[in-house]
């Protein structure tokens, strides 16, 4: 066992947690789904972490796994249950109570993001929040840039009609 | 109405994607056509509205019951390594004291998920500095008159008297003042390159803030000195080091 491995892969899960949530909840359209998506990662992480590279970036592995388990078990269970989704547009929402930043615009561009479909949402959020390139994007979701490229646009475009 | 291939380009622009000849043949034309620039800022603002979006959602993430939820550690492992500490350099008595304790500022945070409470004005201002590259403003050179024009236009959005010689700084070679507009309060962006071409802001918004002493802060390469006077917050940044960004800030943190 690589314990240099183990470390980073613990470490890396303490320090990622809210955008691992971020990326559960984005791609589930759920909060309680994305609860269960991060819990399972963190435990699938931590079985697997022999096989993290140490020293590569631990939070695009982390991403990589919480993919995987969406599309192959929770998602899959939850069409198989006749649950369906929620409409994201009610569950990215923040909570203006209690956090002073967020105002209007804040709502209202997240409820055009929650109307998206699930693949637009997801590769605006690893484009624009997470930082991935065109062609990182691309590998990570399995689809050619020009599929990245017109995702993004239909993002733009969504957002270009809230004026 | 724009052609879809211009739309992608600077969409493409401002998200790095370019090659080098594209970038250049795009900053050509955007220094000839006012209303591609316009067209650019409207994209750019989106852009940054998506993020500090997106970056709210960080902030509701149900932490404690998440870590709780993180198997604990297997007991033959040795300790975890001490997590570097995250924090802001408080400039005491001002720049000057922050010189002899440049090299000492760090933020190490992720995201802002652990990091000090996130002023998002700024967050907004350094993605789009991440953009900036010698290239973007090589071919603003305003003259005086055109100097005044623009800064008139900013000052009469943010409600500061901006001149040429008040924001004036030695080193720098001014290149535009453009409006933007964050969360709805006005922001004011004056550009500047310095000798070897880099990129270096001058941010003020009227966001109401209390005053705030004049602070020091290193990030992901960038430095930036952030400060708050009048009702206006405003931000010095540039992607150099501490030492040089102060020096550079002292004037404009004397005069606003």
């Amino acid at each position: 066992m690589n314990e240099a491995s183990r470390h980073e892969v613990r470490q890396g899960l303490e320090q990622y947690l809210a955008r691992l949530w971020r990326y559960a909840v984005v791609l589930s359209s759920s909060r309680d789904a994305a609860d269960d998506l991060v819990q399972a990662t963190c435990v699938r992480a931590l079985e697997r972490a022999h096989q993290f590279a140490s020293g590569t970036r631990v939070d695009r592995w982390l991403f990589t796994i919480l993919r995987s388990i969406w599309l192959n078990e929770i998602r899959a269970r939850r069409v198989r249950e006749a649950g369906g989704f929620v409409d994201a547009e009610d569950v990215l929402t923040v909570d203006g109570a209690h956090e002073m930043e967020v105002n209007i615009v804040t709502a209202e561009v997240l409820r055009a993001v929650g109307r998206l479909p699930e693949a637009q949402r997801e590769t605006a959020l690893l484009v624009y929040a997470e930082g991935y390139t065109y062609a990182e994007a691309a590998t990570a979701l399995g689809v050619p840039i020009g599929t990245i490229m017109s995702r993004l646009a239909a993002v733009r475009a969504a957002l270009a009609r809230l004026k | 109405m724009m052609p879809d291939d211009d739309k992608e380009r600077l969409a493409a622009l401002i998200d790095n994607e370019l090659d080098e000849d594209e970038k250049s043949v795009l900053l050509a034309r955007l220094a000839q056509d006012e209303a591609l620039r316009e067209r650019l800022e409207a994209l750019r603002q989106d852009r940054a509205r998506l993020v500090a979006s997106f970056d709210a959602l960080l902030d509701e993430a149900p932490l404690a019951r998440l870590r709780a939820a993180i198997p604990a550690a297997d007991p033959d492992l040795p300790p975890h390594p001490q997590r570097a500490s995250i924090g802001w350099l408080e400039l005491a008595a001002g720049i000057a004291i922050g010189l002899l304790l440049a090299g000492a500022a760090s933020w190490v945070g992720f995201g802002g998920v652990l990091g000090p409470a996130r002023e998002t004005w700024r967050d907004a201002v350094i993605e789009y500095m991440e953009l900036y590259t010698p290239d973007t403003f090589a071919l603003w050179n305003p003259d005086t008159a055109a100097q005044v024009r623009q800064l008139q236009a900013v000052s009469a959005k943010v409600g500061v008297d901006l001149t040429p010689d008040k924001v004036a700084v030695p080193g720098l070679r001014y290149r535009t003042a453009l409006n933007f507009s964050y969360e709805g309060e006005p922001l004011a962006e004056i550009a500047y390159t310095d000798a070897g071409g880099a990129p270096v802001l001058f941010c003020v918004i009227a966001n109401g803030k209390p005053r705030a002493p004049p602070k020091m802060v290193a990030r992901e390469g960038l430095s930036y000195v952030t400060w708050s006077r009048g009702g206006r917050s405003y931000m010095f940044v540039g992607r150099m080091p501490e030492q040089r960004v102060a020096e550079l800030a002292l004037p404009l943190t004397t005069r606003f």
